[in-house]
């Protein structure tokens, strides 16, 4: 009992029940319906081998067919079920954006903290080459960089990492400058709090908010980073089913087999919907809490 | 016993501020714009008394009072704080000789990993992993290089094991120690790492060993010191002895909290204005006094009377928890269980306000600066809270310096005050010898102002006329003198003064068009110090010198006789104005003033 | 007539928690020339009743009553007239002026605006003119009217801001703690300053506060509020000398001035407005509570002429 007393009271219980209880609005309505579809494709993706009714490089067929009740999504042209191969294709662009973004998170959130905490010379370098890498436009820079360093996919994530993770430099290190002027950490200094405990339990709460948020839109955006890296034949090597390298191949193809290009394409679009979807509602859920906290 | 000495002495404190006025000023430097927020304040705070800092906004009270804590650097002056030996913990008397032997083979493994990364350069190789030197001396220099790391290392790692040091130095010195021992040559890297280590810790260097007493923090911006001071007779068995802290310039705010300069936390704490805004909107009373309750390993142990303490290197949770209570009890939140657990915003101001002093409190501080600290509460809470500072005061033997702009609650409060104007006090003394007669005239203008709750007390008040002037560009001589009603010929007149004049001479619409024909427009007229002056051919510029003087005539007696001279010089039309006389604190009727009426 | 009057007005916020009542069953009379005080503390509603009158409330308040000035009830009017109101017959001036007054506009554009938002056709020298004369009112250079806001200091923001409010003559004056964030000396002055353009522009001024010592020495009347109720009301001299309700008694003891020889407060803590005690608001901190006290709100009453309270203490 004491342990749901706690999680009760704890910062995090307090943040998911004013989440869950936003689920009437319109905002809630959205992150829901975003969560349900992503929570969708990764049962996709992890239960692939027992959905898929075909294995997904299996040849089946000898022709391109169109969509039929054997073949809800048709078979592309090298005979090959285009449903299960779209079934199968929810991995990589999933375990690719998880990565990623976690990668990213793990690199920016705490240089954004230090270095908005700590200013001085070190903060000034660092803005600079963030701002640097945040200049380029993202897919240019996961081009290039991913021509260097060569498929796979890690390499790929580290790609989108790279481009993320100034992302959630800037936003967060702007917010710790921010919330550091405030008068509670100012209190907490004064009492000689040890600076662990002040960046980890004053500054860190208030800034930690954003972290969703940026998720969501930069994820949104990953899928189609990924998709379009594998869309230019960068990311993967091209016998593993995704998304990107399907529609790519059959794209010029649409007007004969439209097929083949519509629904990996479809797919990229829910997914990518779906993630705006929960970033909208988050920041619409979010951004009163915060206004709402700082009213008092 | 010798008189005890001041707790607090603070001479002559500056606080000046930089103001950056658009870009290329910052680019080029130069004629650099400052905010006199404290302009040469003195004053001293007895231990057990209230002090009060009094005035408006933007008089330097604030600053002063958390210039005393070491939150806002002083740019000049100094502060001496004095805290008597009850306050000394046990520990703190310790001068373990193992941190003299670390700190002396820190010194030497700095000397030799400089060298050791000489040599590499020298010999051309740099950083190179394990057993991989390119030559002899390369190889005996890393070789004696990581030797010394590795005692340094042992030594800062004997060192974490004392009781008043703190987790994560010891962790760090543990990898430190790792790592001497196993990647030798990395010298630079080591001497970078037990830098910021030592600089962290505050420990001292040989210079401060070479001092009887003296903690003197190695090579960086700190001037902040701490003294062991003996007192009492020659003959005592065991001396009592206070420790003593001087606050130079440039003693750091927070950045780098080093142990020393939390030690004075521990001492002096603070109170702030807005109970809303001092609290985190996300945590609960308890973990926000238990943050500070553990990092100052501050516990009550059962049985132990009120006030006294055994600071324990880091309390159990039961005994934070047992001492929050306590502290919540304290303050008037009772019950206090049900308070621990509350989000700080479920309480109402005045609440609020009693577990910001009960946090305060926790680090068991012998002097408390309180800024206005009922300012924002409603007028039927703010009795209460001052009851409850004033009855901590009692209990814990604390001294107050009590910030506030309302005259009326220093008047119940405060033993002395000091009342502050533009950077500056202008009066100061015992509380109930001003109020009876106050004798600076700006402190008769702030008793005058006080709206009082009689309507059968109504009268007509004189009133300084305008406002506090701005802190970057403060009146010549006395600051007051623009507004003074009783103003002298001597007290600071010059150019500025001239222009308001001519400012206020065309208020009335009547005259406004009259004026302007005369004078032209104010931005005409420049003002540097004792000169007022405008560029103008000389066939007008009789003219105008003319109608200057018979403004003159009819301008304040003070203002007028300030004038030394009216003339033409060249293109210009100038007035010149004689210089001030010097002003100093004088004593009058047992409190100082700072006004050339005495 | 009286310039202002108010009856039985509440006013509900619409929260997440429900229906909070800021103001309940008001009834409040202003006149001519005369400055009526309303105080109260944080949270008793005296703010809400300000800003109720030109209705500058969120949206989804509900409000219900009347509020007449010169004779037309504002609770009924349309937007527009409201609009037409505002600034024009009705001004409203509020605690922090930094915050009301336009950072990137001149105190020029601000009148030129305002001028021209209730008489568009007009030019824009008169308008100048306009503004200069009443800015000399205030003690403000008019040469001054090209700066921004942030080149004056806080005092004379606040003039700017009374400048403003009196551009058009209006006969009534709402003054929502004008000084509170000024210092003594500035507050005085401004006081000063108010009251004596009440007496050369022939307004009625609400000024709404939580100091009592400058009800004391500026309101001709005064109004004490307590959880949304008018709790006290009188001629401020009768009041000051002889108060009547337990509220009103503590508050004048607690308040803190030249000449306070010891701390007093009221106990308690102040209602909390969705929940708050039975009957009357104030009984958990009344020393004379009775048993009564605690069944229903207390009737106005009147017990002495010109003076009216809510507190079974003095039955009709």
């Amino acid at each position: 009992m004491a342990t749901v007393e706690i999680v009760r009271r704890s910062a995090m219980g307090r943040a998911l029940r004013l989440f869950l209880g936003e689920s009437k609005t319109l905002a809630g309505f959205l992150v829901w319906a975003g969560i349900a579809i992503v929570v969708f494709f990764v049962i996709l993706a992890v239960f692939a081998p027992w959905i898929a009714p075909h294995d997904p490089n299996e040849v089946i067929t000898t022709t391109a067919q169109p969509p039929s009740a054997a073949h809800p999504f048709g078979t592309n042209r090298l005979g090959q079920d285009i449903l299960s191969r779209v079934i199968w294709g929810a991995r990589i662009p999933l375990t690719v954006v998880a990565l990623a973004s976690a990668i990213a998170i793990a690199v920016g959130a705490p240089a954004g903290l230090l270095s908005g905490f700590y200013g001085g010379p070190m903060d000034r370098f660092l803005v600079l080459v963030m701002d640097s890498i945040y200049a380029f436009p993202g897919l240019l820079l996961a081009i290039v960089v991913a021509a260097v360093i060569g498929p796979g996919v890690v390499n790929v994530s580290l790609v989108i990492a790279l481009v993320y993770a100034p992302t959630y430099f800037r936003v967060i290190r702007n917010h710790v400058v921010a919330v550091k002027e405030e008068l509670f950490v100012e209190a907490a200094d004064a009492l000689a709090l040890p600076r662990t405990t002040v960046i980890g339990r004053y500054v860190l709460p208030s800034v930690a908010q954003s972290i969703p948020v940026i998720f969501s839109v930069s994820a949104a955006d990953a899928i189609l980073t990924q998709a379009g890296l594998s869309f230019l034949g960068l990311g993967l090597p091209v016998d593993i089913p995704d998304w990107g390298v399907d529609a790519s191949r059959y794209a010029g193809l649409f007007a004969t087999m439209w097929w083949g290009v519509f629904f990996p394409g479809l797919m990229i679009i829910i997914l990518t919907t779906a993630l705006a979807f929960i970033s909208e509602g988050l920041n619409d859920i979010l951004n009163p809490l915060l206004r709402r906290k700082g009213a008092r | 016993m010798t008189m005890a000495a001041p707790l607090v002495r603070a001479k002559d404190m500056k606080v000046h501020y930089p103001l950056f006025k658009g870009f290329l000023q910052r680019l080029f430097g130069g004629g650099r714009l400052v905010v006199r927020a404290l302009d040469g304040v003195s004053f001293e705070v007895r231990r057990g008394e209230i002090f009060g800092l009094v005035g408006e906004s933007g008089c330097g009270k604030s600053t002063a009072g958390r210039a005393l804590m070491g939150l806002t650097p002083i740019t000049d002056g100094e502060i001496v704080l004095e805290f008597p030996e009850e306050a000394a913990g046990r520990e703190e008397r310790v001068r373990p000789l193992g941190l003299r032997l670390v700190c002396l083979a820190w010194w030497a493994a700095a000397a030799v990993h400089l060298a050791d990364a000489a040599g590499f350069a020298l010999t051309g190789s740099a950083f190179l992993p394990l057993g991989l030197m390119a030559s002899t001396p390369g190889i005996y220099l890393a070789l004696v290089g990581g030797a010394a790391t590795a005692l340094a290392g042992l030594g800062l790692a004997l060192w974490m094991l004392q009781p008043w040091s703190r987790r994560p130095a010891r962790v760090v010195a543990g990898i430190n120690a790792i790592l001497a021992f196993a990647i030798m040559p990395w010298g630079l890297f080591e001497v970078a790492m037990e830098s910021a280590i030592v600089a962290y810790l505050g420990t001292p260097g040989p210079v401060g060993l070479l001092r009887r007493s003296g903690w003197l923090v190695p090579a960086t911006r700190f001037t902040l010191r701490k003294e062991g001071v003996l007192e009492g007779a020659e003959d005592d068995e065991d001396p009592p002895w206070s420790e003593r802290w001087l606050l130079g310039p440039r003693a750091v705010k927070t950045a780098g909290l080093s142990w020393v300069l939390k030690q004075l936390r521990a001492k002096v704490q603070i109170v702030y204005q807005d109970p809303h805004a001092a609290m985190s909107p996300g945590m609960t009373i308890g973990e926000s006094i238990g943050h500070a309750l553990r990092a100052h390993g501050t516990s009550t142990v059962a049985g132990a009377a009120a006030g006294s303490l055994e600071r324990s290197r880091e309390p159990a949770r039961e005994d934070v928890r047992a001492s929050a209570l306590r502290l919540l009890e304290d303050v008037g939140l009772r019950p206090p269980e049900q308070f621990h657990d509350r989000l700080s915003t479920e309480l109402s101001g005045g609440q609020k306000q009693r577990a910001v002093i009960a946090r305060a409190l926790a680090p068991r501080p012998l002097l408390l600066v309180a800024d206005e600290p009922v300012a924002l509460l409603d007028m039927s809470i703010r009795a209460m809270v001052l009851d409850l500072l004033l009855d901590l005061k009692r209990r814990y033997g604390l001294t107050y310096v009590f910030i506030t702009h309302d005259l009326a609650t220093a008047k119940l409060v405060c033993d002395r005050i000091a009342i502050m104007y533009l950077g500056r006090i202008v009066e100061m003394g015992e509380a109930s010898r001003i109020y009876a007669d106050p004798k600076h005239p700006y402190t008769k203008a702030l008793l005058d102002a006080i709206p009082i709750p009689d309507p059968a007390r109504r009268r007509t008040k004189v009133l300084p006329k305008g406002e506090v002037p701005d802190a970057v560009f403060p009146p010549a001589g006395c600051r007051f003198h623009p507004r003074c009603p009783v103003a002298l010929p001597s007290c600071g007149w010059e150019g500025r003064d001239f222009l308001e004049y001519l400012e206020e001479r065309r208020l009335d619409p009547a005259t406004l068009a009259a004026e302007e024909e005369a004078f032209g427009e104010i931005p005409d007229w420049s003002a540097e110090g004792p000169l007022a002056s405008r560029k103008l051919p000389p066939e007008k510029a009789e003219a105008l010198a003319t109608r200057v003087r018979e403004a003159l005539e009819e301008a304040p007696v003070p203002l007028r006789k300030a004038v030394a001279s009216v003339g033409v010089e060249g293109d210009y039309v100038r007035i010149r104005f004689r210089p001030p006389a010097v002003l100093a604190p004088k004593e009058v009727e047992g409190r100082t003033v700072e006004c050339l009426l005495y | 007539m009286s310039l202002l009057e108010i009856r039985a007005l509440t006013v509900r916020y619409k929260s997440r928690a429900g229906p909070v009542p800021a103001v309940q069953d008001l009834d409040l009379d202003l006149e001519k020339g005369k400055t009526l005080g309303l105080v109260g503390e944080s949270g008793c509603g005296k703010s809400t009743l300000g800003k109720a009158v030109l209705r500058i409330l969120p949206e989804r308040t509900e409000v219900l009553g009347s509020i007449r000035f010169a004779g037309k009830d504002l609770v009924a009017a349309s937007a527009a007239d409201l609009q037409a109101i505002r600034g024009y017959n009705v001004s409203l001036i509020f605690q922090d002026p930094m915050t009301r007054l336009d950072p990137l506009m001149t105190i020029e554009d601000h009148f030129l605006e305002l001028l021209r938002s209730h008489e568009s056709e007009i030019e824009d020298d008169a308008a100048r003119e306009r503004a200069k004369t009443v800015l000399t009112a205030v003690r403000i250079p008019p040469d001054r009217m090209g700066q921004y806001p942030h080149e004056f200091s806080g005092g004379m923001r606040q003039r700017i801001m009374i400048a403003l409010a009196l551009v058009f003559n209006p006969t009534l004056l709402i003054a929502d703690e004008p000084t509170t964030s000024l210092d003594v000396i500035v507050e005085a002055q401004i006081l000063h300053l108010l009251d004596s353009i009440k007496r050369d522009f022939d307004m009625g001024v609400m000024l709404i506060t939580h100091n009592l010592g400058l009800v004391a020495e500026y309101a001709d009347e005064m109004a004490v509020m307590y959880a949304g109720r008018i709790v006290e009301r009188g001629h401020v001299p009768e009041v000051f000398r002889d108060p009547l309700h337990p509220y009103t008694k503590g508050l004048l003891e607690s308040v803190i001035d030249l000449d306070t020889k010891a701390l007093t407060s009221i106990p308690g803590q102040p209602p909390d407005l969705l929940d708050p005690p039975k009957g009357c608001a104030f009984h958990p901190r009344c020393a004379a509570v009775m048993a009564q006290c605690s069944s229903a709100v207390p009737p106005v009453t009147r017990p002495r002429e010109g003076r009216e309270t809510r507190c079974y203490l003095y039955p009709g």
